[in-house]
């Protein structure tokens, strides 16, 4: 019985890898599988998990969370309002009533926007500041701080020179500046290195004033209410570079994980399947 | 009054729920907690919402008899079988049909279809990755670094060398300083838009969620 279940899901698995080929009648139907199987999941747990208990339950078998509740009572109608609510947005099967599915829309519409107004200040802005507001010193000890200060400033300085002054001075040739930037690249993280072997508060002086000038960076580069250009363009230039050593991880995070993925489906139909691997 | 009566009730509950936030009076957090739980019952009639749309362009597909309705009648027929054995029988619990379903059906499935994407990104990432400047270069040798950094491949090319250079630190430092800078700039932009967001809807001059017509 197991064999049988195991082929049907390897036959569906290659069905659906042969699109790498072209489109196809197999594709089309484990496609259509995934469509109907995701449909089918989210139906149930939102009926079973919301409105049933919530609504159909309170409404019209008069119980809520195992407990009688009376019809007309204010439970009953707490349960009533939404699921009328609810229904309201039915309305756009019938064009000439649509129109009032807008009033569920308000309701939900303003509560997550009044909802998030105050946590979002709180949570993505007031605690992300606070989080990015390290010493950049990295220690308590003033002469030690000053070192690792200073340290840490020449680098990023040479770091940040190379970057926006010798690249705007300098070639137009394409390799010339892709080696700057490599250079500059090095540059940084040999001093990270050096700075590991002098101390560890090193390291942490420097983490730290990458994350603050990181930060102010890619602020300035969303900055649109002037021209960047000056001191807001070097700082916005700065944020580019930030913003795409984020994004190129993030791309490659996102390509091991579908990788990932892929080799889970590779060992279900070698190892499971076929048994050709252990 | 098609237009009026939504954007008060959106200022009214707006205002509401801002108000829970500064007054921490039970009457009120209690009403917001109520508040909340019509909120995530619209969600819910929502998505059905969504579903039942899916089911009915299936179904005039299939009485069309338009192109592909064969593939309509899958869709009907595995959506049909996932509800029917998540009613009776219990919805997610261990053991139950649906959960059955769940894990030997949607998760291979859907694991399956993004896996898909591996083969997609790799074209997505020729195109993204091509040195066309150096911000394109840094893009890439970060890239190939967190690749690499994650894989068993990347700890034995680099094992010989310093532990700082070695690829899995490098990643790292990497994700931890400048990519989490980026993301902490990017996260603190969109929180002051949404923020932004949030206030036109409220005050009712964001009305784009009302639809077109009048």
């Amino acid at each position: 019985m197991t064999f049988i279940w195991t082929t049907i899901g390897a036959l569906l698995t290659l069905s659906i890898y042969s699109f790498l080929y072209k489109d196809n009648p197999f594709y089309k139907f484990a496609e259509h599988l995934v469509v109907g199987v995701s449909a089918g999941y989210y139906l149930v747990i939102y009926y079973f998990n919301f409105i049933h208990p919530n609504v159909f339950s309170p409404v019209f078998l008069l119980r809520m969370g195992g407990e009688p509740i009376g019809f007309g009572s204010f439970l009953w109608w707490m349960a009533l309002i939404p699921g009328l609510l609810g229904i309201l947005l039915y309305a756009r099967f019938f064009p000439k009533f649509a129109w009032v599915g807008r009033w569920a829309l308000g309701v939900y519409v303003g509560g997550y926007a009044g909802l998030g107004i105050s946590p979002v200040m709180q949570a993505r802005v007031i605690e992300q500041l606070r989080a990015n507001a390290v010493s950049v010193a990295g220690v308590e000890d003033p002469f030690a701080a000053m070192t690792n200060l200073a340290l840490g400033v020449v680098i990023f300085a040479a770091m940040t020179y190379l970057l926006i002054v010798k690249r705007n001075l300098g070639t137009k040739n394409l390799l010339a500046k892709i080696g700057v930037l490599l250079v500059s690249a090095v540059m940084g993280y040999a001093g990270w290195w050096v700075l590991s072997l002098i101390s560890s508060t090193g390291v942490v002086s420097l983490t730290n004033i990458l994350l603050v000038v990181g930060l102010l960076g890619t602020l300035s580069y969303f900055f649109f209410s002037m021209k960047h250009k000056g001191l807001l363009g070097g700082l916005a230039r700065v944020g580019i570079a930030f913003l795409m050593v984020g994004f190129g991880a993030s791309f490659g995070y996102t390509v091991m994980s579908r990788v990932s993925l892929l080799i889970g489906r590779v060992s279900f139909l070698l190892h499971d399947w076929l048994h050709l691997i252990d | 009054m098609r237009r009026e009566i939504p954007l008060a009730i959106t200022f009214l509950i707006g205002i509401f729920m801002l108000v829970d936030f500064f007054v921490p009076h039970h009457v009120v957090s209690s009403s917001a907690e109520e508040m909340k739980q019509w909120g995530t019952i619209i969600i819910a009639a929502s998505i059905l919402l969504g579903v039942g749309n899916l089911i009915r362009v299936h179904f005039h597909k299939i009485r069309r008899r338009r192109e592909g309705w064969g593939y309509s009648i899958t869709t009907l027929a595995i959506m049909a079988i996932m509800f029917a054995f998540g009613g009776p029988w219990g919805t997610i619990e261990e053991g139950s049909a649906f959960n059955w379903m769940f894990l030997n059906m949607q998760v291979p499935l859907q694991s399956t279809m993004f896996s898909l994407l591996a083969f997609f990104i790799a074209s997505a990432a020729y195109r993204a990755f091509r040195l066309r400047s150096a911000e394109a270069s840094l893009l890439l040798i970060a890239a190939i670094i967190v690749m690499l950094g994650r894989v068993p491949l990347g700890q034995l090319m680099t094992r010989s060398w310093p532990e700082a250079v070695q690829l899995p630190n490098m990643t790292e430092v990497i994700m931890a300083y400048p990519n989490m800078a980026a993301f902490r700039g990017i996260l603190m932009g969109a929180a002051l838009g949404v923020m932004a967001m949030g206030l036109r809807i409220i005050l009712g001059i964001e009305r784009s969620y009302l639809g077109g017509e009048k």
